[in-house]
């Protein structure tokens, strides 16, 4: 016979501990007249309700992450010259920024919502840094998205609402870059040991892109980076943006 | 002055029966309450997370009350509304009432 400590365990990886706790004393109190198969269907659907976004943003950031990653390998297709990235290195960490701040926005909309304080921020950032992207030729345009981005930055340090939301962007980032730059060097590993030639020898790209096993390499490198932001994003939701007030009261009405 | 939230049909249905239990509106009796009145009994998880969102909006406001043996021991948490969700429920209500006027819906031409 499961325990009803099991399901309480359950719920609580989606909910707070207390939250869970009286979710499943509701429950309890009704499975004498509703019976054990009800209790544990109910609590199917609570953990359902509870726990889908997060399974469906983690998708989709994926299917972005996979998108974004194709998208890389063609800058041209999006309005800015590949060469420029050769010529400036730098270049690569700004491109790097941006995915990572399309995959928080696309991540945060889907499981907090467009009310959550992280949404609005990585939307605000995504704005003028995706303009400029696009619009780089125009320096009006250029200098103006560089102004606004700097306002969205100044504005989100002096509130402290708007910092712990911008304190949740930077430990994602942080993690895109920490999770990312191994995996990608793993790749870069296994790449060298499936065809062990310098890859400036003509003709060695498209035998690398040949291997049946690359394409898979590239997918486990961005599920595990993706994996590792997402982890990221909830771990510090959880702790700086989540209202857990109820979890920290003692259980008078007076405390409310 | 702030902005009053919209509430979906079902948040109404919630808030009202939490309206009308008072003191005592915790989990099973807000569900019990609307299927009492409406005989529509509410899916559970349907219910927790609309009391999440709406206690996330301000909405609502919750507590920790006291636990009983038949709970195994786990606390009751009981609901009551805010100010603010009092507001947003009467601008909802009133909105119904302005298009219910000169409709006599219950036993009139429109029944």
């Amino acid at each position: 016979m499961l325990s009803p400590s099991i399901g309480e365990w359950m719920v609580s990886r989606f909910t707070g501990e207390k939250r869970a706790a009286s979710i499943v004393g509701d429950l309890l109190e009704l499975k004498p007249r509703k019976g054990s198969l009800w209790f544990w269907l109910s609590l199917a659907r609570v953990v359902m309700a509870v726990a889908w976004r997060r399974p469906l943003a983690f998708i989709a950031a994926f299917m972005f992450g996979a998108w974004a990653c194709s998208g890389l390998q063609s800058t041209e297709s999006m309005g800015i010259n590949a060469m420029l990235s050769h010529q400036f290195p730098w270049m690569n960490l700004f491109w790097t920024f941006f995915y990572m701040l399309w995959f928080v926005l696309v991540y945060t909309a889907i499981r907090y919502g467009l009310r959550d304080r992280v949404t609005q921020l990585a939307l605000a950032l995504t704005i003028p840094t995706s303009a400029l992207i696009f619009y780089w030729q125009k320096p009006a345009i250029v200098i103006a998205c560089l102004a606004l981005g700097g306002c969205v930055v100044v504005a989100s340090i002096l509130s402290h609402k708007r910092r712990r939301a911008a304190l949740v962007l930077f430990v994602v980032a942080a993690a895109g870059f920490g999770g990312g730059l191994p995996a990608m060097r793993l790749a870069d590993q296994y790449l060298n040991f499936i065809v062990p030639m310098p890859r400036r020898v003509e003709g060695m790209q498209g035998q690398i892109q040949a291997h049946p096993s690359v394409s898979w390499v590239y997918l486990v490198m961005i599920f595990a980076t993706v994996w590792t932001m997402t982890a990221a994003c909830s771990c510090m939701h959880k702790w700086l943006m989540r209202n857990d007030s109820l979890d920290s009261k003692t259980g008078s009405k007076s405390a409310s | 002055m702030t902005r009053l939230a919209s509430l979906g049909e079902f948040e109404q249905v919630v808030l009202l029966a939490i309206l009308r239990l008072g003191e005592s509106a915790y989990g099973v009796t807000i569900r019990s309450e609307i299927a009492a009145c409406t005989r529509r009994e509410p899916a559970p998880g349907a219910l927790y997370t609309t009391l999440d969102r709406m206690e996330e909006k301000g909405i609502v406001r919750s507590w920790l009350g006291d636990a009983t043996p038949q709970r195994g021991g786990r606390a009751k948490r009981y609901f009551a509304l805010t100010r603010e969700g009092r507001a947003a429920l009467i601008k909802s209500q009133a909105a119904y009432q302005s298009l219910l006027k000169g409709l006599d819906l219950l036993g009139g031409v429109h029944a």
